[in-house]
Order: structure tokens, then sequence, then C-alpha cells
């Protein structure tokens, strides 16, 4: 009966092809190699057509096919893929358990068997990215892939992160990688725009062999993220797969405290300094004032967030034509009161052969996404820095004599202006910044298969976006008092920002096997990229209600902007490749890119990349049991790196206004010298997989070299510029990285199975063109650290803390020459060698195990060796400095007479100042529980009485815990957000007050029909 | 398929060679320096993106910072315990390479960068009155920038040897932004601003209207002439200058502005621009607010960062009409303060926007006084002053002082003109005098209150402290450049 129900379904699910005339049964049993146990739910697929099935309860199949028809591909889920000769009637087919390892991946302009590659490429799988609570692929790839390290710029809901493969390969503002979404190249602020839900994978390409054929763009690394296309190659016609999550997001806990309202009034009066209420209370007075307006500030602004998101997904084939469908919704509030994000997304890919020679496809994205983002700024109206410094004891709203909330004339309890003069909470209210965004990206190409193993594939592709931004200030607000014009209360400040990419790439691609030994490809294509960027702006004040704020209704226009941008890349490449008998490799590649980030005389450059391997598991000497993979491999290329400014070359005049009008000014110092950042590297590897495939990895070392880097000079005030964008020397990066996979239980009810990566990368500048002894990087940071050549990038060049003085409570420090003084001077700054922004190692390890249907995954992300400057604790344990803001609990532990032995210093003999040295210097190692899932798979034997494929119900805790001796959140990106000015900080050189990190629990449900 | 594939190849051969021509950008909104510099309205638009430069939002910039800061580091400001404590490393004299004020130094550079493209462009206009006047305005504003800068960076004049190494500021007269200039001698750099102010003046158009545009004529550029001198201690030519600049200007009451025009200076709509020689224009649309450096007002009232110390508004006399136009009394936070609404409004526009007076006729005439006064010229000396007083108090009857009351008197009347124009703490500088602050008068209107810290409460005279430190940036990028003694 069960059978003959399954059969039925199967006939609902699966109707049978185009049947040809003289088509026959086949039929038969897959079963586990190692223990005979029945395989369900095998996929079996005649070769070369979409003609399949799938085994039913007992294992059996049963299939017509055509006498032509000569192969079958059996695939299953944690076994080897087989190609099974369709001979008679009855075939029974024995599948080897082990990690599929010969699927074939997109690399560069070309697909290629994963076996087959000699470059160093890492590949994340889709499912690891999906349905957590994170919007942006960047932060979804943390700790997936060796050498790819992942820094988030802070916890904002769609916010972005730092990417860095094989280290920080460039010191100019783009050391981010070159990211294409099925061969479009997006930007950062377009991540969050791709649902993660449609990915089916993620390849890195790490080395100059698998990037060189990106040329100017790869010299950062080059990350493909190809989209869900049909399942052509598999039997089933149509499925639907639907998930649902919800969950809710707390703030990640800090390891330090912060004082109680009576703590902090009592350190303020045992200072004499403070606030002026704190200091004119009368001792009897203290607890009566504090029972009236005690304040939790962190509690007033940051909230327990939820998070939800649908994702609806239609993929089918049918004859010659496959699709996939997809529709998603993802919803994230922030931490923060009133800042969320939110998406809506339709996706559409198809490829349809329209006969022998033409296949056509495409896909497309539209994407509408909203935003709304708080003043996350290094002053009093940042949110997240009010949580920490608004005093306890500072009300959000006025209070009368009897602790009752005033109220306005409406009846709307009035804003405390606090200490600080502002009110974050009203800040966050009443001087919202909105973002509407709207994406599309897609493509179409054209494939002509001209003769076997010759095709040319033209390929258009399109990306648009526009970004809207209102930014509020409520007439009434605080800040428009401050700000705002009294006659004309209200600012409404509304921008437009277009941002077009167009890209065509032509390809012809030949590959040839003779004699079944000697495979070659050839490639030969070329490529035209334009982006064109406009904005537009116009600010207009005078409003009477916040609820009608339309630029058009504004009393008084104030003033319009507008910008316009192109930037273009030409650009011509090709690359061969050889093996032989699939044991001996060889491949080269080369592409010359003209790009108008250059001025004439620098325009072009010239990028090569070749590759070599040795696939020892297919020498016939290598046949040993328990080798199943052994390869080794080696590379060496170049890449190149424009993204710097736009005609930064040119000596250029702007225009702007004084009293009204025309003014003109010079926008940058000229530069005609200025050229291509390259990078020059080597990479060793071996790949290898033992005892079945139950032992798989790599390891590798490289060897990264970049040369003419680019970056912003600080320049003599003197010369009325700040910087000036320069190609100013050499530096490497090496290291070495590891992957590791064990299945330690691979059975049919169970199993278990553990994987690691480890990467270490060292740092090095080899030369500056410099005659002073560094190179300071204010023209980019904060000014902590340096560039000497033979330390580390970003080496921190900072006075030395000797601690607290016994005998009188002085800070004392180090001078130049490590003797201890009281005075501090910047002159004793000294280069804190192996003290650098940069982390040297970092990795992920985790494990999945699966028993009879429920599921444990653990993703563990681990990063460290870089040390970050915690501005943060030096605020809020001042020195007496700002005693007028909350202060941590142990702030209060100062020198108080002699003999103490105290962390801080005393207030008074302090100065009442607080002095930057590495006392505030913090190491960043940490421990992440990124991700457990753990979760509950009905078996197949329940699910096909309820006609359903799959149903899974799970829980996922993100951020659940985290090891460090950091101050607060140790994953530090960008000290400040400052969405005015791009950011304040080098990634990870100081923590300010940005975006909290959260921890979220969501519980989710997944089926497919 | 033979077609396809032919139409494939042409396609491609075509694509090829049509794409070089996508290389040939030029930027949209900025122009090649080359072609900045062609036309009368390119040198006028130069100009007036030079004078912008003396202002930003940022109010670290060059002016809107001056004419606070002057004031903190003095004895004419103290700090508001209930006000954000902006600025306060500054009123506590907390002053060192990595806190001191970079933007005069990056900006007033910046301002001689601008002045220097525009003269090394120069001959790209004919000769004639449009040409002179182009390069009048350039060279005075390069002099002015490099005049704030010696005045904030190096020593006192009056108190080292002009003559040693490193005593002044890198004098910048060209374009080359890779240079890292040493200071020059400060008598280099004088000689310089003021052979510079003068060929300018020489140069110059004397046209009021440019006072309402927010450009530098020529009594204005003498009125700089004058202030140099004074600063370097050079009385008769100081008296020289101003006596020229008065003669120029005309009429006393234009110059100094009528007691019944005066607060209509700081409204920006005394009649011609009366009182005022050059001020810095601000347009609504700038959203620059100098004011906000001073006090902000919102629906809980005016909360000022700094306010007036009880010791300089007890000076200001009832009958003196720069009461009631630079102050005002109210409560703030249940404290009642004196708050200064120099900079607070003018009429239709958002709060705290003003134009930047930098120079008026009155500081011209009181340079006039006291530099005729040091030179030996009593009576010039007491009519000077006399014309200032008799435009600011009712019912004015001259005390007719001599000697040293006649200096006192002077110097009182400079401090109470000038008070938060970006003056005292150069003119105690100058004259070698301490700051000299409270130990018991607080910040309240009464004179109670909080008192300047103890360790900021006497900066001796000539004291290290007179001199700002180069910020480590600037270290940093060009170690040429001396850090100032002492820091």
């Amino acid at each position: 009966m069960k059978k003959n129900l399954l059969l039925w379904l199967l006939g609902v699910l699966f109707c049978t092809t185009q049947v040809l005339a003289q088509s026959r049964t086949i039929s038969g049993v897959v079963t586990d190699a190692d223990d005979g146990e029945p395989l369900i739910g095998v996929s079996l697929l005649v070769k070369g057509t979409t003609i399949g099935t799938v085994t039913g309860i007992d294992g059996d199949y049963s299939l017509n096919v055509d006498a032509a028809q000569k192969t079958l591909v059996v695939s299953y889920v944690g076994y080897a893929t087989q190609e099974v000769a369709i001979v008679g009637s009855s075939i029974n087919i024995k599948l080897k358990s082990g990690v599929e390892l010969d699927e074939v991946v997109v690399v560069g302009y070309s697909s290629v068997k994963k076996s087959d590659v000699t470059g160093s490429i890492s590949e994340v799988k889709g499912e690891k990215l999906s349905n957590i609570p994170i919007a942006g692929i960047d932060n979804l790839l943390q700790g997936k892939a060796a050498g790819v390290q992942i820094t988030s710029i802070n916890g904002r809901p769609g916010g972005n992160a730092y990417i860095r493969i094989r280290g920080t390969g460039s010191l100019n503002a783009s050391s981010e990688p070159l990211i294409l979404v099925d061969g479009i190249q997006v930007a950062l602020r377009d991540y969050a725009m791709i649902n993660p839900a449609d990915i089916k994978d993620v390849i890195v390409l790490k080395d100059a062999a698998a990037a060189a054929i990106y040329g100017s763009r790869a010299s950062n690394g080059v990350i493909l993220v190809s989209t869900k296309r049909g399942t052509g190659s598999s039997a089933k016609k149509f499925s639907v797969n639907y998930s649902y999550n919800r969950g809710v997001k707390t703030k990640t806990k800090d390891n330090f405290d912060l004082m109680t309202a009576e703590e902090k009034i009592a350190y303020e009066r045992e200072l004499g300094r403070g606030t002026a209420e704190a200091l004119a209370l009368k001792d009897d007075e203290i607890a009566d004032f504090i029972a009236k307006n005690r304040t939790d500030w962190t509690k007033e602004l940051i909230k327990k967030a939820s998070v939800e998101s649908h994702d609806v997904a239609v993929s089918g084939s049918a004859n010659d034509f496959n699709y996939y469908l997809s529709f998603g919704s993802y919803k994230e509030d922030g931490l923060a009161v009133n800042s969320s994000f939110e998406r809506t997304n339709i996706r559409f890919n198809s490829d349809y052969r329209a006969n022998k020679y033409l296949k056509v496809g495409n896909s497309i994205t539209i994407v509408s996404s909203k935003d709304n983002q708080l003043r996350d700024r290094a002053n009093v109206q940042n949110p997240f820095r009010a949580a920490y410094t608004y005093n306890p004891y500072e009300t959000v709203y006025q209070q009368d004599e009897d602790g009752n909330v005033i109220k306005d004339e409406e009846g709307n309890p009035v804003w405390n202006e606090t200490n600080e003069g502002f009110n974050a909470l009203e800040g966050i209210m009443n001087a919202p910044e909105r973002y509407k965004y709207f994406n599309v990206i897609g493509n179409a190409y054209a494939q002509l298969d001209i003769i076997d193993g010759l095709s040319i594939k033209t390929d258009v592709g399109v990306k648009h976006r526009t970004d809207r931004r209102y930014s509020y200030l409520y007439p009434g607000s605080i800040l428009d008092g401050i700000v705002g014009n009294p006659n004309a209360p209200g600012t409404l400040t509304q921008n437009t920002y277009q941002n077009a990419l167009i890209k065509w790439a032509n390809v012809a691609t030949y590959n040839k096997s003779f004699n079944g030994k000697h495979n070659l490809g050839l490639l030969a294509g070329t490529e035209l990229l334009k982006t064109d960027y406009e904005s537009m702006g116009a600010v207009a004040e005078g409003f009477t209600n916040k609820n009608l704020m339309q630029l058009g209704i504004a009393a008084n226009p104030l003033s319009v902007s507008g910008t316009k941008l192109k930037y273009a890349l030409f650009s011509i490449f090709g690359e061969a490749k050889y093996n032989f008998a699939n044991r001996y490799y060889v491949s080269a590649s080369a592409r010359r890119d003209g790009s108008t980030a250059f001025g004439p005389e620098n325009r072009y450059g010239t990028f090569w990349g070749a590759s070599a391997g040795w696939n020892l598991a297919n020498e016939s000497f290598m046949k040993v049991k328990n080798v199943d993979q052994l390869k080794l491999r080696g590379s060496v290329g170049t890449s190149g790196n424009d993204r710097i400014g736009d005609f930064l070359y040119l000596s250029t005049y702007r225009l702007g206004s004084y009293g009204n009008l025309t003014s003109s000014f010079p926008a940058t110092p000229a530069n005609p010298a200025l050229k291509w950042e390259s990078n020059f590297n080597y990479n060793v590897g071996l790949d290898f997989g033992f005892f079945n495939n139950r032992l798989t990895g790599s390891v590798e070392y490289y060897n990264k070299k970049t040369s003419d880097l680019l970056f912003p000079v600080a320049l003599s005030y003197t010369s009325g510029f700040s910087s000036q964008t320069q190609n100013i020397g050499e530096m490497v990066n090496k290291g070495v990285e590891a992957e590791l996979r064990v299945d330690a239980v691979r059975k049919k009810n169970g199993i278990l199975s553990f994987y690691g990566n480890y990467s270490y990368n060292k740092n090095k500048i080899l030369s500056i063109p410099t005659d002073e002894e560094f190179l300071p990087t204010t023209g980019r940071g904060l000014g902590y650290t340096v560039l000497k050549e033979g330390v580390e990038a970003y080496t921190f060049y900072i006075t030395r803390w000797a601690g607290v003085d016994a005998s009188n409570g002085e800070p004392l420090y180090y001078d130049k020459d490590g003797n201890v003084t009281n005075v501090f001077s910047e002159d004793d700054n000294v280069i804190l060698e192996g003290k650098s922004i940069l982390p040297k190692f970092y990795g992920g390890f985790g494990l999945n195990a699966e028993y009879r249907g429920i599921f444990v995954d653990a993703d563990f992300y681990y990063s460290g060796g870089n040390y970050t400057y915690d501005i943060n604790t030096q605020i809020l344990m001042s020195d007496g400095e700002s005693p007028e803001i909350m202060q941590r609990r142990d702030a209060a532990n100062y020198w108080r007479k002699p003999g103490d032995i105290a962390v801080n210093p005393n207030p008074a003999a302090a100065g009442y100042t607080s002095r930057s040295t590495d006392r505030f210097l913090r190491k960043g190692d940490y421990l992440r529980l990124r991700t457990l899932r753990v979760g509950y798979s009905l078996p197949s034997s329940i699910l096909s009485k309820i006609k359903v494929s799959n149903l899974s119900v799970y829980f996922t805790g993100t951020n659940l815990f985290t090891v460090t001796s950091y101050e607060g959140d140790p994953e530090v990106g960008m000290g400040s957000e400052e969405s005015a000015t791009g950011g304040i900080g080098l990634p990870g050189e100081a923590s300010l007050f940005s975006y909290p990190q959260f921890r979220g629990f969501s519980f989710g449900v997944s089926v497919g029909f | 398929m033979r077609k396809i594939t032919l139409l494939m190849i042409v396609c491609l051969s075509a694509f090829m060679f049509s794409c070089k021509d996508e290389l040939e950008l030029t930027p949209f909104d900025k122009v090649d320096e080359e072609m900045a510099f062609k036309t009368t309205k390119d040198f006028t638009a130069a100009l007036r993106g030079t004078y912008s430069r003396l202002i930003g939002v940022d109010p670290s910039f060059y002016m809107q910072r001056k004419m606070i800061l002057s004031d903190v580091l003095s004895d004419n400001l103290i700090i508001n315990q209930t006000g954000r404590k902006s600025l306060m490393s500054y009123y506590e004299f907390k002053l060192a390479a990595n806190s001191t004020w970079g933007g005069l130094l990056l900006y007033g550079y910046s301002v001689i960068d601008r002045s220097n493209r525009i003269i090394s462009n120069i001959n790209n206009l004919p000769d004639g009155d449009f040409k002179n006047d182009v390069l009048a305005q350039a060279k005075a504003l390069r002099a002015m920038a490099h005049l704030d800068i010696v005045m904030t960076y190096a020593p006192s004049y009056t108190a080292v040897d002009g003559d040693a190494a490193n005593s002044g500021i890198p004098i910048k007269d060209d374009v080359d932004a890779s240079a890292k200039p040493a200071r020059n001698t400060l008598n280099e750099t004088f000689n310089f601003i003021i052979s510079e102010l003068k060929s300018a003046k020489d140069l110059a158009a004397n046209d009021r209207a440019s006072v309402a545009s927010g450009f530098l004529n020529k009594s204005a550029i003498g009125g700089l002439i004058a202030r140099a001198y004074l600063y370097k201690g050079d009385y008769p030519a100081a008296k020289a200058a101003a006596q020229e600049t008065a003669d120029l200007i005309g009429s006393a009451d234009l110059a100094i502005g009528s007691r019944a025009n005066f607060t209509g200076i700081w409204k920006d709509n005394s009649p011609g621009n009366a009182g005022v020689l050059f001020k810095i224009v601000i347009a609504e649309q700038d959203r620059i607010q100098p004011g906000t450096e001073f006090s902000q007002t919102t629906s809980s009232g005016t909360r000022s960062e700094y306010v007036p110390t009880f010791e300089l508004y007890s000076k200001y006399d009832d009958t003196d009409i720069r009461k009631s136009a630079y102050f005002s009394t109210s409560n703030f936070s249940g404290f009642t303060y004196n708050h200064i609404i120099k900079y607070s409004s003018r009429p239709g526009a958002s709060a705290n926007v003003v134009d930047i007076k930098v120079l008026r006729g009155a500081e011209v005439y009181l340079v006039l006084a006291e530099a005729a006064f040091r030179s030996g010229d009593e009576t010039t000396a007491l009519d000077a002053l006399d014309e200032v007083r008799s435009r600011r108090y009712d019912n004015f009857v001259s005390d007719e002082e001599t000697g040293q009351s006649l200096l006192n008197a002077i110097l009182l009347e400079r401090r109470l003109e000038l008070a938060f124009e970006g003056q005292r703490f150069y003119d105690l500088k100058r004259l070698g005098l301490p700051i000299v602050r409270s130990a018991t008068e607080g910040e309240l209107a009464d004179g109670t209150g909080t008192p300047a810290p103890s360790t900021a409460q006497i900066i001796p005279a000539n004291d290290f402290k007179f001199t700002l430190p180069i910020p480590t940036a600037e270290r940093q990028a060009n170690p040429n450049f001396a850090q100032s003694p002492n820091y």
C-alpha cells in the first residue's frame, strides 16, 4: 500500500517526459555499499536529459528509458555520485557514502570540476547561510571559509561587514574583495539586498591563479555568489519550498558594570566634580533624589528586538527549460529603539535551450528595502553612547517636585535635556533618518554552441540601485531648537542617490578532450563595465507638524545639491588550461584592463596568473586503500586594485558657494603619477581525502606581495590639504590555511561530522618611500597607528602606561627610553611592535550531528592576534576628566592614600585628565558560538503520507556566548559609523560606541512539496 | 548557423574597437585646474572659494572657532557648569599636541593655498583694475591667514628674539602640496605679512559695497596692516596705518557705527554696514552657525557653553549700548546667567546664524588710540578713544584722561568693544600680561557658581601656554614644523 501510494505520488509530482517510441522500463534497488541498507530518495537521472526519478521507501525505483540512452546518474546527499551504464532492465546500484567531491564550481568566466581546480578556492554552500537572523551575506560568511576574515562594521540591522581575504591586501579605503553575484559586480551596500535563501553557493577565489582573470579589481580576492537555478539536473519537475523564521535579539552582555545612581553620586561628590545637581545635593536629600529620578538609560534606549522572515521558492524544469522563482520577506528590528531593516525581494532565474546551438537564460532579482538609521556619531546624540554615558539619576522626561512627569499643552511629556544638553531618546524619536532602497540586479545571456566544445557566450548585466534618504528634524525637537530656524521650524533633507552599473561580457570557450587523456580548455573574452552615479538633494525648513513634512509644503526651501560620477573599465582576457589524464594540470591566464581611475599615462594594466597541479590520487601507484584524493597544486600570478576616488590624478576645482554665489576651490592636489596598486602572489597547497573520504581537507601556504600601495598620505597642513592618494610602497601578507572535515559517524540513522578551519596571516610593510621613520595613518584613521618598514601595517604608536604611583596616586608613564616618568608627553609615543589592528589568526569550527531526524549544527568563530584601542573604557574610566557622565563601577577604584595599590590614578593627581596610553589598548582575541541550531526533520515515511517532501523545525541561537578578555564586545569594526562622514577609524582600530552586537534566538520551520 | 557566427564575430570586433572611447571621461562637478582660471568670472569664483574657507560646517574651522576661542583662552569667558562643556581642554589650558586647535592650521593654510593658486594664475587676466583687485584680495587673504597663524602658534613678537630660528611659522607662497616647510623666523614671517598687505592695499579698490559681499577692500586691508603692526609692537607704523585707514573710510560714524546703529551690527542690518570693514557672509543655506559655539536655545531656555566672567560683565556700564547688544540675562535649569547674544540671531534666519565680523572700524580707532599713546601722541589717542566711546555711551562726556589712566581707558575700551571677537587672548599675549581669572567668582549672573579650576586661574605673563602646540598629525606629516616650545 505504502509503495503504491508513493508511486502515485511520484506520478503526480514527476510527470513522465517525452516517452519516445522505443522506450522500455528499467527498475532496481539502490542500497548503501557498506551496510546494504536500502536508500530512500536517491535521485536517478538519465544522463543528458531531464528524465529521472527518486527511490521509494525500500530503495526501489522504476523508470522508462529510451534505447539510445546509455547512462544513469545516481546521486544522493552524503554519497558519491555514480554513473551507471543502462544494461538490461534490472539495475541494482550500490552507493558509496562519502562527501560529494566532484561537483562543478564556477570559477572565473567558466565552470570546472572541483577536482580539476588548481588555484586556491573555498566554497560555502548556500544552506550554511540561510535561516539565520542576519540580513547580509557578508556577515553570514563569518567563519565559513579559511582565509576569509569577516568583521561586522557594527551590529546595525542590515549593516555590513569588513571582508578581508588573506589579510589586508591594501591600505586604502577599499581592501574589500570583488564580489560578483551571478557575474555582476555588487557594492558593499548591495550585500544586504541579496536574499541568503536564494544563494546556491559562494566561491572564494583566493590566489592569483584563480583571481587573475578578474585583473585590476582582484587584488583583494574575489567572491563569486551563484544563486539557485531550476533543478534541471534533477528528476524533480516542480518543487515548492517555504520557510519561516521568527526570533528575538538582545544586546550582547558586557563584561563590566556601570555605576548605580548611588555610586555615581557618591563618586562625583567625593571628587567634588560632576553635574551641578549631584553636587548641590545635601547628604540627606540623596536617597530621595535618586528615588525620584532613577533611570536605566540602557533599558530606555536598547530593547529586545524581533526578527521575522518568510521565504517561498518555486523551482523546476520542463524539457529544455528550467526556472527558479522566489519571494522573500525579511524584517529585523534594531536593538535600539526606532531602528529597523526590512527587505522584500523576488527573484527569477531561468535557462532555456532553444536548439542545439543556442541557449539563453537570465537571472534577476528585484529588491525593495528600507531601514531607519540612528545618529551613530561620536557625540552626545549617539544613542549607543548615551546608553552608557547618561546618568542613572537623570530622567527621560522632565519631572516636577513630586516626581510626576511634566506634560506640555498637548499632553505630551516634556523631554529632559540632561547634562549632555541632549536627550538621545528624543533624538531617536524626533530626528529619524530613514532610507528606502530599490535594487534591480540581473543579467541575460545567450550562448552559442558552435561546434562540439566551442561556445560563445554574451552576457549583459545590469545593476541599478536607488537610495532615497529622508532626514527629519521634527519641528520643536531639541536639535531643531539648536540648529533650526525658529521662524521656520523643522527641517527635511531629502536625497536621492542613483547607482547604475552595466556590464557586457563576451566570452568564447573551447573545451576538448583528445584521446580521453589530453584535456584542453581555452577561453578568450572582453568585458566592458560602466558605472554611473548621480545624486540629488534638497533641504527645506518650516513645517507645522511632524506628520506633514514634504518638501513641497515647506515654508522655506533652503538648498539643493547634486553630483554625478562615471567610471568605466574595459578589459580583454584569455585563459588556457590543459591536463593530462586528470593527473597533470597546467593553466595560464592574462587580463588587460583600462580604468578611468587613472591618468592617461597609467591607464592600462596587464595582469596574469599561472598554476600547475598534480593529482596523485589518479596515479596508478597511488591506487591504495584509504587514499581517495591527493592533489598537490601551486600557483603564481598578479592582480590589481583601482578602487580609489575618481580623478585623483587631476588637480581639480570643485564648485561651491559663498554668500549664495558660485565659488570654486581646489578639490584635490594633483598626482599624475598615480597608478594601479598591484599584487604578486604565489600559493602552494595540498588537497586530501582519506578513509573513504571520511577525513578530507586541505592545507596551503601563500605569499601575497602588494606593490605601489594606494594610500591617502597625510600631507603637511601647510599644503592646505590633509591628505593625498599616493602609491606608497610594498607590503606582504603571508600565511597558512587549513581546512579539515571529519565524518566520524556516517550511518543511515545518524551522522556526526566535525569541521574546522584555521587561517594564520602575517602582515609586514616592506617599504615606504619616506625619509621619516614611519608614515602616520591620520589620513584614514584616528591616528593611533602608523605604517613602518619591517613591522605590521597599522602598528600602534602610543605612549606606554607605567601604572599608578603608590606614594601619591599620580599616573606614571614610560618615556621613549623606557624610564618611568610622571610627565605625559606625546613625544614618548613608541611603536609597539607586534601590536597591530590586524588579526593574525581566525577561523571557524563546529559540528553537524543527525540522529533519526534530530539534528544539531554548531558553528564557532574565533579571531585574534589583533589589538584595539578601547576609547569606550577611556571615557567610562576617565580619571575625573568626565565626571559629569556615567562611569564604570571600577572607575571609583582609584588611589586615595599612600600605599593604595589602585587600578586608577587619583583624579586630582592626574589633573582630572585621561591620557591616551596603552593602558586602554586591548587584545582583540575572542571565541564566539556564532550559531547553534537544533532541529527535527520528519522522516520520509511520515512525510510521504502527508504528501510533503520535507518538513523540519529548528531553533537557532546566534552569538550565544563569547569568550574574551576585551571589555565590551570584542568584534570591533568601525569605531563610529558617523553617517555624515563615512565612518571614523580604521577597521578594528578603536571602539567608540557604535551600534551594539546582538545575541539572538529564533525558531524556524521549513517545508517542501 | 554560419550567419550567426559571423554576426557574433562582427559584433565582438566592433565592441573591442569602440570601447576605447568609454575610457575618456572627465569629471562632472569639478574642472581641471587649467580650466578654473580662464575668465574674470572664474577668478571671482575662486576668490569666493577662498573666503568661504574662512568658515565651515565644522566649528573647529578658522573664524568661527577664533571668535570664541580667544576669549575661552583668557579672562573674558567662564565655562557654564550646566553647559555641554565644549572646549573645556582649552578653557583649562590642558593643551597638548593631541589636543590643540588643528583647524586654524589646516584651514588657515588652505586659505593660503587657495590664495596662492589665484596668484599663480593671475597673469591669465589682462592688466587692469579687475586684475589688481583680485590680486590684492588674494594677497591680503594669505597675509591675514599667516597673521592669525603666527599669532597663535608662535610666541609673542614682543617676548622673543625675532631673528631666532624657528621663531615664526612656515611661510607658504607656493602651491607645492608635497612640501614640508620648516618655521621661518618671526621677523621673516612679519615682514612677509606686512609687505603682502601693503602691496595688496596699493592694488585694492576701495568699494564700500564689497563689505556686503564679504570681500576685502582697501580700507579693510589698511585695518589689517594696523592690526599687524600693533601686534608686532611697531606703534608709529600702527598709528600711521590706522590713521590712514580712518581717513580712507572718511566718516567716523560709518567706521565705528553710531550708538543707534550699534545693535544692528550684530543683527546684520546696520545701514550700509556701518561699523563693519570686513565680514564673512554666511547664507542661511550654508548651515553654519557661529553662535552655536556660545549657546543653544531650545524650549527649555538658552543654554550657554560659556558666559562672560563676572569681572568682565561688571565692567559694562548701564549706559553702554554694548551691554544690551552683547548680553541677555535669563534662566536655565534653575540658574540665572548672563548669556552672550552677539551671535545669536539675525532677523528671519535660523538661530545662531550671523555674519562673522572679522574687522570693524572701532578696532582701527582703538589701534590708533593705543598706537598714538605709545608713540607719545596723547591728543590723537584721546580723540580716537572718544570717537569710539561717544558712539557707545549714552550722553557721553569724556573724562579726558591722560598718562597711564588714558592707556588704561584705551585698553579697557578695547576689551569691552572687542570681547568675543577673536582678540582678547592675543591682546594679553602681545601686551605680555598674565591671564588672571577670579578664584571666587562663578558663572552665574550674580557672580556665584563655580570659579575656574585652581590649575587654570593664573597663566603667568609670557607663559609657554600663550603659544598653542602644533598638532601631532602635522608633526607626523611634516616633522620639519618644529613643535612650539615646552610641548
